[in-house]
């Protein structure tokens, strides 16, 4: 935190500007009764400017009263302790600046002074707290409205990143040529193709509109997209579901099994010449939602570029949406690759 | 005389259709088919096509890694489902290349270019080479090199390099895998390896994480320790490279 005077330059001679202007006021006050005391507004300014000074270092305390964590009486109490207690202080070394310089008139000068002296006083307490609470709540304000910029962009990115994630071209434009083979040498089949492709496609269409589906809804989407790729891989692609009945209803973010999917099929089938599969597991635990997509790869085929920016995608965006109650785990053993998820279920409102 | 003509692509589908468009094409005969880059490569030895087909995205081995592994590629058609960078590059060093899928009439076209070719006995060596040089190809590609050694293909992924030492047209790669040689120049590995490595001196280019430590050899001359104990000499414009990208 830093202080709300002496942050900058500015606000500083601003702050010093107005006790003069005060100042200014409280000499023309005097001036009738003590216009022989060419040393008045040195007297007049040397006292403002102690109480300018002593607000400046009682910000360091001040600032701990909250009215959000204190109860209201505490609250009030302890800036009324504050107040007298500044404001003792300050009237007694003002009185001694009087006495050093206005010794001879010291009697008139502290009647006509005394209740100027606790008005100024309790004022700009007033005034000066004022300002803090308020600077505080408008720093805040504005922190908030960049956290929430902050916030949006991440979103934004993040439906980006799915968007891209969905429209794999590659994926789409093999699958179009093997459905143009397969007009050639498979018409029934080629049929099949183009409507498991559409399931597909129509689903991802959908999905940016929804945060969080039914996971019935979301595998029956990535059987579709499974599907496709076994007629483009034929027997070098495997795959087994293994869903508890009870987890069928429960939900998950739009898409993000899909995007698994797509890594184990990319570091499985796609990096590899031989056989893989893929095995599909969830079960509902204490009303949380967990599941497992393992698959195997070739542990002699180099890594491809990009290996962890689709699990950071998926990580990144079940911080957001589930506010970091979901975890996300991968494990590699071997030749095989495990994704466990453990989502909470939460409702949408 | 017919065209021999070898499919390479890890898609069944794929090669079919290429052959059903074939079926017509009196003047070319398939003589082979291939599921992926390394079967690619025997059949090319063994039954020395005229022509492949040939898919860029398949696993372990690319299309474009075979081809640095062929001395002497024959006529080349890549076939791509989608690929911006490769794209351009295939334009700018005019080779032949599908974008899947394609129609009869597309296929065709590029058919009648391709026995204008043989008529004429060329082959696309040049324009491969120039390709395969062409940075923007490599954009999407492995971070790997391949390298023939002997009858063996090694893959050594740019983290296990140590360094590259120039030897006339070819280079020295020192890796985990031991040290190979590659036919190709200082430059383009300078452009294929990018920011992790670094120039250090005429002769070397090498792996930032690799290095050990610098050290004072002789009076203002400097050797780098590698952390594979090789020491190299570095150049006053290495040294100076050195200082500046590793804040030294």
């Amino acid at each position: 935190m830093k202080h709300p005077i002496l942050k900058d330059r500015k606000r500083f001679l601003t702050y010093l500007f107005l006790w003069l202007v005060v100042t200014v006021f409280q000499y023309f006050y005097l001036y009738s009764d003590f216009s022989n005391k060419p040393l008045l507004p040195v007297v007049v300014w040397l006292q403002n400017l102690t109480l300018a000074f002593i607000f400046i270092g009682a910000w360091f305390g001040i600032r701990y009263i909250n009215i959000e964590t204190q109860k209201p009486y505490q609250f009030v109490l302890n800036h009324v302790s504050y107040l007298i207690i500044l404001i003792f202080g300050w009237i007694s070394l003002s009185n001694f600046i009087d006495f050093l310089f206005l010794r001879d008139v010291i009697q008139a000068y502290s009647e006509k002074t005394k209740p100027l002296k606790v008005t100024i006083g309790v004022f700009s307490y007033l005034l000066f707290v004022a300002y803090i609470y308020l600077d505080a709540y408008y720093a805040s304000y504005l922190e908030k409205i960049e956290n929430e910029r902050r916030l949006y962009e991440i979103l934004k990115e993040s439906e980006l990143n799915l968007l891209k994630s969905q429209m794999n071209p590659h994926f789409i434009f093999n699958s179009l040529n093997s459905i143009s083979s397969l007009t050639m040498l498979d018409a029934s089949r080629a049929q099949d193709m183009i409507i498991r492709l559409s399931d597909f496609l129509r689903y991802t269409v959908n999905a940016s509109k929804e945060q969080l589906v039914s996971l019935e809804r979301e595998l029956e989407m990535c059987k579709a997209y499974l599907d496709i790729e076994k007629v483009r891989f034929g027997s070098k692609i495997s795959f087994d579901f293994n869903a508890e009945e009870e987890s069928l209803q429960m939900t998950v973010p739009s898409m993000m099994l899909q995007t698994l999917f797509e890594n184990a099929i990319k570091h499985g089938v796609y990096s590899s010449l031989g056989k893989e599969d893929i095995h599909f597991m969830s079960k509902s635990e204490n009303g949380r939602l967990l599941i497992e997509i393992k698959n195997s790869f070739d542990p002699t085929s180099l890594p491809k570029v990009g290996t962890k920016t689709g699990l950071k995608n998926v990580q990144n965006r079940l911080n957001l949406i589930y506010d970091y109650t979901a975890v996300l785990n991968t494990q590699t053993l071997e030749n095989t690759f495990t994704v466990t998820l453990n989502l909470p279920q939460k409702h949408e409102n | 005389m017919k065209i021999k003509t070898l499919l390479i692509d890890d898609e069944e589908l794929a090669r079919e259709l290429v052959k059903k468009f074939l079926e017509s094409e009196t003047e070319f005969e398939i003589i082979g088919e291939a599921e992926d880059g390394f079967e690619g490569i025997k059949l090319i030895n063994s039954l020395k096509p005229d022509l492949i087909f040939l898919d860029i995205q398949m696993p372990k081995l690319t299309g474009l890694e075979m081809l640095e592994l062929i001395e002497n590629p024959p006529i080349v058609i890549f076939s791509t489902a989608y690929d911006q960078y490769a794209i351009n590059a295939f334009e700018k060093n005019a080779v032949d290349y599908l974008l899947k899928p394609f129609s009869k009439d597309r296929l065709l076209k590029t058919l009648e270019k391709v026995k204008q070719a043989f008529l004429n006995n060329q082959n696309s060596s040049t324009s491969i080479k120039a390709l395969l040089t062409n940075p923007g190809i490599k954009y999407d590609s492995p971070k790997r090199v391949v390298i023939k050694n002997g009858s063996k293909i090694e893959m050594v992924h740019h983290e296990e390099i140590y360094y590259v030492e120039s030897y006339g047209d070819y280079v020295w790669i020192h890796s985990t895998k031991g040290k190979l040689l590659k036919q190709k120049t200082m430059k383009e590995f300078e452009d294929i390896l990018g920011a992790d490595f670094l120039r250090i001196h005429r002769s070397y280019l090498v792996n930032i994480a690799a290095i050990q430590k610098l050290e004072l050899y002789e009076k203002n001359t400097y050797q780098l320790l590698l952390k594979n104990g090789d020491r190299l000499s570095v150049s006053k414009s290495g040294y100076k490279l050195l200082k500046d990208t590793l804040g030294w």
